[in-house]
């Protein structure tokens, strides 16, 4: 039992956004080859799992869909979320000591409401895992640590009123990549400042440089916030070989940074070098994982001297690890200045773009703050241009934490909004109650 | 008509069967020195029912090859292995390996070659007379693994044993284990082959001699010199199709359940079709590629002992000798059964003594000990079945309709044979609340499940579409895609090949074949042309010519 990593290992052959697309069936077939061929799904030190269909309930905690939920899931989605589920499971009832969901489609890129499909996601894996863990095992604080190439802005966009879940992502800078977002300044919403951390880290950064980050900065901040859980979201992009983003990690060094991080839960994300980099990063990553010894697993295209760290990106990642440093010294007097004022209620306006479904979704955010306690945080969203036409949206979400003062101020809350009126629907999600229900 | 001869652990059984009758069986005792004084002897004892002319086939079941291996007595072989980049799977290896350092990817793709100069500094290590050679990925490109094999049957070696001959399954641990142990007996089993052979031709000098695999298949003996490591285990395949030939399994899902003296071995079906293990058989503590029957054996039979081990009563595991009833010394789970009255034979009151002198030192009367004997003898099988089933249901699924539809197994009935069975698999069912059946399975089951073992052949076909290759590692052949494009050309060039194969080794029904794994990936290469990844699973299906009344 000790030591033992519980793997749920699900690559949906029959399952693909489109038939060019890189989440398409080939994107695991590799990696199950070489994962066969090395015997790894038998060894001694690890369990292999299968997934479940999650229930709608599970995924109804944390998403809202326009016009339904139905109409973006498909059961592969539900499987890779049932992926992870199993993967939470075997962990708390001590089955194994850590797992790994090596299963897709991902889902960082995932926000609470879902009007299509966002940068190959479309619910959110591990949030709807977190979900699940404080429901049902009563996890409180968690830490979730984003190794995906890209900035999970689908994570960070759950998590970013949640004092009690620490979202930290690395990512090649937003500059340059896919979503253009992840910046320092997006550093949680003011009940929860320091609960989301990004570090954009130039292109080019290689084993050397994502190591150090975690060293420095990274583990650091887990030790400061003293977490129950670290959850990984593990995408495999930061490979030098990988064709959407331009990094320079190999897979021993992802397999490293698995080791330092010590993860209870990984759930893969994305990666999509589905021949050279994803069958030697998973039997690397899935070694690291199972305490074994990982260090002959060396990618046929490797070059030790073309993927050498560039001395303007070292210097350049140390210059970030240096104002990390500061700001997450300060964050406390940030948010004490953040809260200064606003009186009981935050608001803000964004839009967001659904890269996939081609369309955009119009929000404006409340949330409720209180002296001493989580509040409510309402969401009153629509698109247009969509599949299925016009949406207008009101969403209620009740944290997690909340209270019984703070769950009737929620409701009186969706109540008067409806009474103003606009939205199709108003929508009100209890997660701790498995209620989400329409007004 | 078609004889059956089992050698077992005690027993050397003779059956002759034709046209779904038992025309006559000889036990004897088996003759451990010297194998064949048994076998011969069994033969003689079935003479008299035999018509020479008349005989298809002789059917050996022998645990020659098991005893070898359980008893460590297989050769020392070199191992030469070409790992590539990825897990260092020395640590679970039988012997110290020779690293050869050349390997293919995944995609059969040769990244590194074995060049002579490699070769000959390896050969620095030969210690052996055989040697076995297994590369990471060469069933997708055995070429590697041939070449080396190629160049060391050139110096010097007299046998020498590719992993992807033995097994075209994705595992390079399990093919490298299966190679190893195949060397190692190849010497074990020529020399059996040889006198059995000549022990047979004796009385039927043109008859076949066919020998059992694992898989419950039968192949001709002198094939299988190739490949003697699959002969091992035969025990639970006979006793299986044994199950098989006497009973006609029901559509439903079956626990059968073979209740010996020392153990009860459970293994699965579905419909009339016994399942196979994952992976292949263990041999010693090593998982090799050897495709056999997922039979699970728990210690639990007619004569496992019962004990008091510091005030708590045990049941099992071990076996030290006959029951008291039949003059045994001290008591057994048989005993108890003949206690509660569920069972009649040998000296009764010899069990109730054994019983009532347990029942004084526990402070309870000989009934509730033996009840509790049973109960415990109950939950071990119970145990035992779940962790069958689960296993068969952990088994890996790769797409999104296997989890919406899952194919689990859910046992639905019990059958049980072997001694034991008539008293104890009622309960069983009772335990479970399923329906038993015991089929009348007579003493011989093994040596009938020998004789109408099906001829089994199984080969993997491989078709990369993109790089326009073909691979069947079993047969050794890699070679042009050759127009195939998609599933059903593979699925046709499978059942094709199978049938040729059948055909040269002279195999009854050359055609028979069925498809028992296909997958078929659409890939792209360099992000335009649209290519297939098609993999297909064939066999000729294990399980027995016809039933036996």
């Amino acid at each position: 039992m000790l030591n033992k990593l519980g793997l749920v290992f699900f690559p949906a052959f029959d399952w693909k956004i489109s038939s060019t697309h890189p989440e398409r069936q080939e994107r695991l077939l590799y990696t199950r080859d070489q994962l066969l061929e090395e015997g790894l799904l038998e060894h001694p030190a690890i369990r292999e799992y299968n997934p479940r269909l999650a229930e709608w309930s599970d995924i109804e905690r944390v998403h809202v869909g326009a016009p339904s939920l139905q109409a973006w899931v498909t059961e592969a989605h539900r499987v890779s979320v049932g992926g992870a589920l199993v993967a939470a499971d075997a962990v708390m009832k001590g089955e194994v000591n850590r797992a790994f969901s090596l299963v897709r489609p991902p889902g960082h890129h995932a926000m609470t409401m879902v009007h299509g499909i966002r940068g190959f996601c479309t619910v959110n894996v591990e949030a709807i895992m977190i979900a699940y863990l404080r429901r049902h095992y009563g996890v409180k604080r968690v830490a979730v640590v984003d190794t995906d190439v890209h900035h999970g802005d689908g994570s960070q966009d759950v998590f970013y009123h949640d004092p009690d879940t620490l979202y930290i992502s690395f990512h090649q800078d937003g500059r340059t990549l896919y979503p253009g977002t992840g910046f320092m300044y997006e550093f949680g919403g003011p009940q929860a400042v320091g609960g989301t951390v990004n570090i954009p880290l130039p292109p080019g950064t290689g084993d050397e440089g994502i190591q150090k980050v975690l060293q420095e900065v990274v583990l650091p901040m887990l030790e400061d916030f003293g977490p129950e859980l670290i959850i990984n979201s593990a995408g495999q992009d930061n490979h030098f070989s990988d064709p959407l983003a331009n990094m320079e990690v190999t897979a021993k060094g992802y397999a490293k940074i698995t080791d330092m991080l010590q993860s209870k839960i990984a759930v893969l994300e994305g990666g999509y070098s589905v021949q050279e980099a994803l069958p030697y990063v998973n039997t690397a990553v899935v070694l690291a994982l199972a305490g074994l010894d990982y260090s002959q697993v060396i990618e046929p295209a490797f070059d030790a001297n073309r993927y050498k760290q560039k001395d303007q990106v070292t210097r350049d990642i140390d210059d970030i690890i240096k104002r990390w440093h500061t700001q997450w010294r300060g964050r406390f007097e940030l948010q004490a200045q953040m809260l200064l004022g606003l009186g009981d209620y935050w608001t803000d306006r964004r839009q967001i773009y659904y890269d996939e479904t081609g369309i955009t979704e119009e929000r404006s955010e409340r949330i409720r703050l209180y002296a001493d306690k989580v509040g409510w945080h309402s969401i009153d969203s629509s698109s247009y241009h969509g599949p299925y036409g016009a949406q207008h949206v009101f969403a209620m979400f009740i944290p997690w934490q909340a209270d019984e003062a703070c769950r009737r101020d929620a409701y009186e809350e969706a109540w008067r909004a409806k009474k103003i009126g606009g939205a199709d629907r108003y929508v009100v999600v209890d997660p701790m109650k498995d209620v989400q229900e329409v007004l | 008509m078609l004889i059956g001869l089992d050698v077992g652990g005690t027993f050397t059984d003779a059956v002759v069967v034709e046209q779904g009758r038992l025309l006559g069986s000889h036990k004897c005792r088996t003759t451990h020195d010297d194998l064949l004084q048994g076998i011969t002897e069994a033969l003689a004892g079935i003479k008299s029912v035999v018509i020479p002319e008349k005989v298809e086939r002789i059917t050996l079941s022998t645990t020659i090859i098991t005893n070898t291996l359980i008893n460590k007595k297989e050769d020392i072989v070199d191992l030469y292995i070409i790992p590539g980049p990825g897990m260092d799977i020395r640590p679970i290896l039988p012997v110290e390996p020779i690293i050869l350092r050349g390997y293919t990817d995944h995609r059969g793709a040769l990244v590194r070659t074995i060049g002579e100069r490699d070769l000959k500094l390896a050969l620095e290590h030969k210690k052996a007379q055989c040697a076995a050679v297994s590369g990471k990925f060469s069933v997708r490109n055995p070429k590697l693994e041939q070449g080396v094999a190629a160049y060391l049957r050139g110096v010097e070696y007299d046998l020498v044993t590719e992993g992807a001959r033995l097994s075209g399954t994705l595992n390079f641990p399990r093919r490298t284990i299966s190679a190893y142990f195949n060397s190692a007996v190849s010497s074990v089993f020529a020399g059996f082959s040889k006198a059995v052979s000549e022990a047979v031709v004796a009385y039927h000098k043109d008859a076949p001699i066919y020998i059992l695999k694992a898989d419950g298949g039968a192949l001709p003996l002198h094939t299988m010199e190739e490949r003697p490591v699959e002969t091992v285990f035969t025990g639970p395949a006979a006793s299986v199709l044994g199950i098989g030939a006497l009973h006609e399994m029901p559509e439903a899902m079956t626990v059968a359940l073979d209740m010996g003296g020392t153990t009860t071995d459970i293994s699965l079906w579905r419909g009339n079709t016994p399942l196979m293990a994952r992976g292949g058989a263990t041999i010693r503590e090593y998982p090799s590629a050897v495709r056999s029957f997922a039979v699970k054996s728990v210690g639990i039979g007619g004569e496992t002992l019962v004990h008091i081990e510091q005030g708590e009563l045990q049941v099992g595991p071990m076996r030290i000798g006959p029951s008291l009833a039949l003059g045994g010394k001290a008591p057994t789970l048989g005993d108890a059964l003949l206690v509660l009255g569920k069972a009649n034979y040998g000296d009764v009151a010899k069990a109730k003594a054994g019983y009532e002198a347990l029942g004084k030192e526990l402070g309870e009367t000989p009934h509730a000990v033996a009840e509790q004997v049973v109960r415990q003898a109950i939950d071990i099988i119970d145990r035992g079945i779940a962790e069958a089933v689960e296993e068969e249901n952990r088994l890996p699924v790769y797409v999104v309709a296997d989890i919406v539809n899952p194919n689990q197994f859910v046992p639905e009935h019990i059958v049980g044979v072997g001694g034991t069975a008539t008293a104890l698999a009622p309960l069983v069912g009772e335990a479970m609340n399923l329906p038993v059946t015991i089929p009348d399975a007579g003493a011989v089951a093994n040596a009938i499940g020998a004789a109408l073992a099906k001829e089994t052949l199984e080969i993997t076909v491989h078709l990369d579409t993109a790089q326009n290759t073909l691979v069947v590692p079993e047969l050794g052949l890699h070679s042009k895609g050759d127009g195939m494009r998609n599933l059903e050309d593979v699925k046709s060039l499978a059942a094709q090949l199978i049938a040729q194969e059948a055909t040269s080794l002279g195999l009854a029904n050359p055609d028979s074949c069925e498809i028992i794994y296909s997958e078929d990936v659409p890939i792209i290469e360099g992000w335009q042309s649209m290519h297939r990844l098609i993999t297909v699973r064939a066999q000729r299906p294990a399980g027995v010519k016809y039933h036996v009344k």
